[in-house]
């Protein structure tokens, strides 16, 4: 033991030491990795449907999604989808993975954050304070049982106080009414911000209307909304920038992103 | 060795008498972002715990080995291992609460509980003292935590491991929640009751070493 301190042994302990714990480390990484994926997957179908309205209480969240939503990838310059074959290549899937799930599994946070993957979004119209955003982004369907589309999910984020909120909106048939708000990853003040997660929050949402009858935005959340308005809902007591920071994340996706889509959503063109 | 103390001592002194969060105020930052609510209170302390003991058992098993010059170091390596260990876990099979906790699992590595014990008593003692010692430490902030999510959870949401105890002004009840209990500096007055209470019930410090007020002192 007299040796403890000497240079070569310090360096013999520490890499031996350092080799089996990144040993140990990566083998949880790579053995736990497929666990989380589904996590991560069903947390989102769980959103999705929570956003559209569907009761997925007991049920088997994969099959009760894949029969009521289609998940397909918006190209947000064209405002066009992209078909089954493009949708494998944007997202790099296998075959054996539906165009569907494909879509799904677009992760359109961290391909806004990649060069070449994303677009700059112009200043003068961030409201949402988030710089970029991918190319594409996924959006759902939800279908009746005669295959004709009933509700839009879209996807949205931006600023809130103290976090990125990020959300899904379940949008009507008529490409203006609002049917269902889910946000399901924010990090606003717990009981003061983090209130738009709560359901009876949320339901104040539902029947508002985006837009007006010449598809120009209308749509606000603010203190003192008027009761009578359809086009306007109570901020949270207690979290003005948080309810800030919804109204502009809303104002951005729905006013400069979705608005081409709804469009043609309520003008019975989205199959 | 025959100055070994008892493994009950050990385990039970930190518990109450020589808490790691009320007596030697360590572990602060952590107890006061994650208590506001008691299912992620709970978990953290769960997953504290298993990180303070398995590290204690770890260090202390290989602590003659541990040259003297980057002992820290190597502590930390080992901490940070189970830290991130525990964090895959979490994602993998409570993904909901893991989004819940966000990065203060990640934060367990900094967390001066771990290493304090780590530093002062793996480096010093056997593998199973050690084990005893940061289980008794883990639970010891678990119980301070769980205390603190009671409390503010209760009195600032109505509810208590999301049961609905007081039914509140906004779920058409009759309890307006007190919001403040929600915010962090909230778990910091509770945190100096505690100490408080604590420095009543053990009689401790009680004499600064210092008495300012003294004039004849030189």
């Amino acid at each position: 033991m007299a040796n403890k301190d000497s240079t070569l042994r310090t360096f013999t302990v520490i890499g031996l030491l350092c080799f089996v714990c990144s040993v140990l480390v990566c083998l949880a990484v790579v053995i736990l990795k497929p666990f989380q994926e589904k996590e991560i997957n069903v947390d989102r179908m769980k959103s999705v449907l929570e956003a559209a309205g569907i009761d997925y209480s007991g049920k088997d969240i994969t099959d009760l999604f894949n029969s009521k939503i289609e998940a397909r990838l918006l190209d947000l310059e064209s405002n066009r989808f992209l078909n089954d074959e493009e949708v494998k290549k944007a997202v790099g899937c296998d075959d054996n993975k539906s165009a569907s799930d494909c879509a799904g599994s677009y992760n359109f946070v961290s391909e806004a954050k990649l060069p070449g993957h994303n677009a700059d979004i112009d200043p003068a119209k961030d409201f949402a304070g988030i710089k970029t955003h991918a190319k594409y982004m996924p959006v759902y369907l939800v279908k009746a049982e005669d295959k004709s589309v009933t509700q839009i999910v879209l996807p949205f984020y931006g600023q809130g106080l103290w976090s990125t909120m990020y959300g899904y909106l379940a949008v009507g048939a008529d490409g203006s009414t609002i049917q269902g708000l889910k946000y399901y990853n924010q990090g606003e003040t717990a009981g003061l911000g983090a209130e738009v997660t709560n359901p009876n929050y949320t339901a104040k949402w539902i029947s508002k209307k985006l837009y007006d009858e010449n598809s120009s935005y209308q749509f606000a959340v603010k203190k003192n909304a008027d009761g009578n308005s359809q086009y306007q809902v109570d901020a949270i007591s207690g979290a003005t920038l948080t309810s800030d920071g919804v109204n502009n994340s809303v104002k951005y996706w729905f006013e400069e992103v979705y608005a081409p889509l709804l469009k043609q959503f309520k003008n019975k063109e989205v199959k | 060795m025959s100055d070994l103390p008892s493994a009950k001592e050990v385990f039970t002194r930190p518990l109450i008498k020589d808490n790691p969060v009320m007596i030697q105020v360590l572990g602060i930052c952590s107890s006061l972002a994650v208590s506001s609510n008691m299912k992620t209170a709970l978990v953290m302390s769960l997953a504290l715990t298993f990180v303070t003991a398995f590290s204690n058992l770890i260090i202390s098993s290989i602590r003659k080995y541990i040259p003297n010059s980057v002992r820290i170091i190597a502590q930390m390596t080992v901490i940070a291992s189970l830290v991130i260990i525990v964090d895959q876990l979490l994602k993998a099979f409570s993904y909901d609460l893991s989004k819940q906790l966000s990065v203060f699992v990640g934060l367990i590595i900094t967390n001066c509980i771990v290493m304090g014990r780590a530093e002062a008593f793996a480096m010093k003692y056997p593998p199973v003292l050690s084990f005893l010692d940061g289980l008794g430490n883990g639970i010891g902030y678990g119980i301070i935590l769980c205390f603190l999510g009671t409390v503010r959870e209760l009195f600032g949401s109505g509810k208590w491991f999301d049961i609905t105890l007081l039914k509140t002004v906004n779920d058409g009840g009759w309890y307006v929640p007190n919001g403040f209990m929600l915010m962090p500096p909230c778990a910091f007055f509770l945190i100096g009751l505690l100490i408080w209470l604590t420095n009543q019930v053990y009689k401790i410090n009680t004499k600064p070493e210092y008495d300012t007020s003294r004039k004849d002192a030189s």
